[in-house]
């Protein structure tokens, strides 16, 4: 049994709480909050009534036991918090992006390193159904080799955060390192690293609201897009198109996935049941539960996600290649 | 009444010649194809009437027609263009113009000095819902355009004569064949980029998937075309563009095809305007509805009825679609930026 602390009870908070109220082998103990008030009522909404608020990390742990912190605040606050959760010796689960420098998601590597303890970051499309019968589809060959790829992530503005954090550049850095972060390290997750980066994008005074990416590969074709300049209402829509030799795969939140072989129109492909959210915190509770390193989602492959999202935004930004070497 | 001959009573030609037995002002008398008695049999499943040739020249012989229309594979359309207009007559050529920008502006410039009214098959200038998107970027209803990205996606083409389309030599791939509609409406709307950045996968059909940006100064442009879907894929055209006060969708496959999300409202239809004309009976190809097709083809007719040049789709303006598209293909190959 594993006891969180969940830092930041706003939009991702919540989820998570939703989430570790469904696994077993893991209880929500604290919440770390800097509006107490709410996030009290949030906790009675959310099955987690009871569950006592603190202000910070260390009155948490003079308070109560828990072994992992699961850090689910604005961006820029996440190195210093888990700096602070690994010298605490606690496991750390830490929302995506994994931070807003390089320097920091390196600092944040070592302190995990250093202290001997478990450090997994919320990239939760590696974890998420479609993408992951994407990626057995690829490895398995079954319709030949994947030629291309494409992905898309739009939105309308987010207007749910607090403090409108995710609007400010020097948060979040925008859309680009906020929302298309998930293709681009679903990517890394699928295919390694590319050669080179090709992006444009738009920047407004929110940062980067809108980035399209050609990734370099040999032999195939990669593209992702990410923006949430669309309107308010519009919703929200991920979406990938992959080209195989004898295949194609469609998927788009709106209406499912499916797979167009040979002969036949294209069918509805089935996956497992629950979202990325559930998936990517049960397999990090059973890593801790069974005492195993975390593989997928881990501080390094974030700090790399990371990096290439920088390349990125530096592509769109200069109107260059930007090329990887790694 | 403008009496037509259609070259080449392939897909594309079957479909024109649905369309002139609708226009009021257009009358198809006279088909050329290679294979006569199955061009013969074409028409009469259609319930038209016409002669059918086995050469332009002899058409040009034995009938006096005002326009010839040529819906020939790609690389015909430069030698088929340039006796037509040599002739004297008027050309409306299936897009796209040519395989070269030297044939391209070869055919261009004979038009003109022969002063024959002359026009390409851009349909999508001329498709409803892509004519209302127009619109709507004009009206500056939701602010200023942001971004555009444009989709075209098909099945491999299982459908044309001697398989044409899938000989790099005869099409250019699907990037010169499917793609370049979409590089040709964002001429339409938003003029000639400053450069293009292209990838694409290429195989022994030419380039069958090609994705771009288009380098604008004020605005995020990216094209995707391909037909390396699979056979039963089916077709999809489609676009999403994003303004400063709202947002505009298409999806050929959607239903309504056409939403638009404005300020903080909700997704609603886009109105557009769908001309008279019904479906295609040929069964085949990827598009079932005639939109596109009759309005380009009723612009050319009324433009010949009026005696005042196309504006729309004009020889120039396929002329700069396909030096785009060739560029684009460039930057597929070399891996580079190409600056127009």
């Amino acid at each position: 049994m594993h006891q969180v602390l969940i830092m930041g009870f706003g939009l991702m908070g919540r989820m998570h709480g939703d989430v570790y109220a469904r696994l077993p082998d893991v209880k929500v103990v604290g919440v770390v909050d800097s509006s107490p008030e709410a996030a009290g009522k949030a906790l009675r909404k959310h099955a987690l009534g009871g569950v006592p608020v603190f202000e910070n990390l260390a009155s948490a742990a003079a308070a109560v036991d828990f072994s992992v912190a699961d850090i689910c605040l604005p961006t820029d606050l996440h190195c210093n918090i888990a700096l602070e959760a690994f010298a605490a010796g606690k496991h750390v689960f830490c929302e995506k992006p994994i931070a807003l420098t390089s320097e920091e998601a390196s600092a944040m590597v070592d302190a995990a390193q250093k202290a001997g303890r478990q450090f997994m970051v919320g990239h939760c499309i590696r974890f998420w159904p479609e993408y992951v019968e994407l990626k057995r589809l690829v490895e398995s060959g079954e319709h030949g080799r994947l030629l291309s790829l494409s992905m898309n992530r739009r939105t309308g503005r987010p207007g749910y955060s607090v403090g409108n954090w995710v609007n400010k550049p020097e948060r979040c850095l925008g859309a680009a390192l906020d929302l298309h972060i998930h293709d681009a390290d679903f990517l890394l997750h699928l295919l390694g690293t590319p050669k080179a980066v090709v992006s444009q994008g738009l920047r407004d005074e929110t940062g980067w609201s809108s980035i399209a990416t050609h990734y370099v590969y040999e032999g195939r074709t990669v593209t992702a897009e990410g923006a949430w300049n669309y309107p308010e209402k519009w919703g929200f829509q991920m979406r990938f198109t992959a080209v195989f030799e004898h295949a194609a795969l469609d998927y788009d939140s709106r209406y499912g996935l499916f797979l167009g072989a040979g002969a036949t129109d294209p069918v509805v492909l089935p996956v497992r049941p629950l979202d990325g959210y559930h998936h990517e915190l049960a397999y990090f509770i059973k890593c801790l539960e069974q005492n195993e390193p975390v593989a997928i989602s881990t501080g390094e492959q974030a700090s790399a996600s990371l990096d290439l999202v920088l390349a990125e935004i530096e592509s769109a930004a200069s109107g260059q290649p930007v090329f990887l070497n790694k | 009444m403008q009496k037509i001959a259609i070259i080449g009573l392939g897909f594309m030609g079957t479909m024109h010649a649905q369309i002139y037995q609708q226009l009021r002002h257009a009358s198809l008398v006279a088909v050329v194809d290679k294979k006569v008695a199955r061009a013969r049999q074409a028409l009469v499943t259609l319930g038209l009437e016409a002669k059918v040739f086995g050469t332009v020249e002899e058409m040009l012989k034995n009938c006096d027609v005002d326009v010839v229309d040529i819906c020939l594979p790609t690389d015909l359309h430069a030698p088929f263009a340039l006796k037509a207009i040599s002739a004297g007559k008027h050309v409306f050529c299936e897009k796209p113009l040519a395989l070269t920008l030297s044939d391209g502006r070869k055919i261009v410039a004979a038009a003109k000095k022969a002063g024959v009214f002359f026009q390409v098959g851009h349909c999508i200038r001329f498709w409803p819902e892509y004519m209302a998107f127009a619109s709507f970027v004009k009206s500056r209803k939701a602010g200023k355009l942001l971004s555009l990205s444009l989709q075209r996606r098909a099945g491999r083409p299982s459908y044309s004569e001697e398989d044409w389309l899938n000989n790099q030599a005869r099409s250019g791939g699907a990037a010169l064949d499917l793609h370049i509609h979409d590089t040709d409406f964002v001429h339409h709307l938003l003029g000639r980029p400053e450069a293009v950045t292209s990838v694409g996968t290429k195989d022994k059909t030419g380039w069958s998937h090609i994705f771009t940006t288009y380098h604008f100064k004020a605005v995020a442009v990216t094209a995707e075309g391909g037909w390396n879907y699979p056979p039963h894929w089916g077709f999809q055209m489609a676009f999403q563009a994003v303004f400063e006060r709202g947002a505009v969708e298409f999806d050929s496959g959607a239903n309504p095809t056409l939403v638009v999300t404005l300020g903080d409202g909700k997704k609603q239809p886009l109105a557009y305007k769908s001309p008279g004309a019904g479906e295609s009976s040929t069964g085949s190809g990827n598009i079932s509805s005639l939109g596109g097709y009759y309005n380009e083809l009723a612009a050319f007719i009324n433009s010949l009825q009026k005696k005042m040049a196309p504006g729309v789709a004009t020889g120039d303006q396929a002329a700069e679609s396909l030096a785009t598209t060739l560029s684009e293909i460039k930057s597929a190959t070399t891996g580079r930026k190409i600056v127009l």
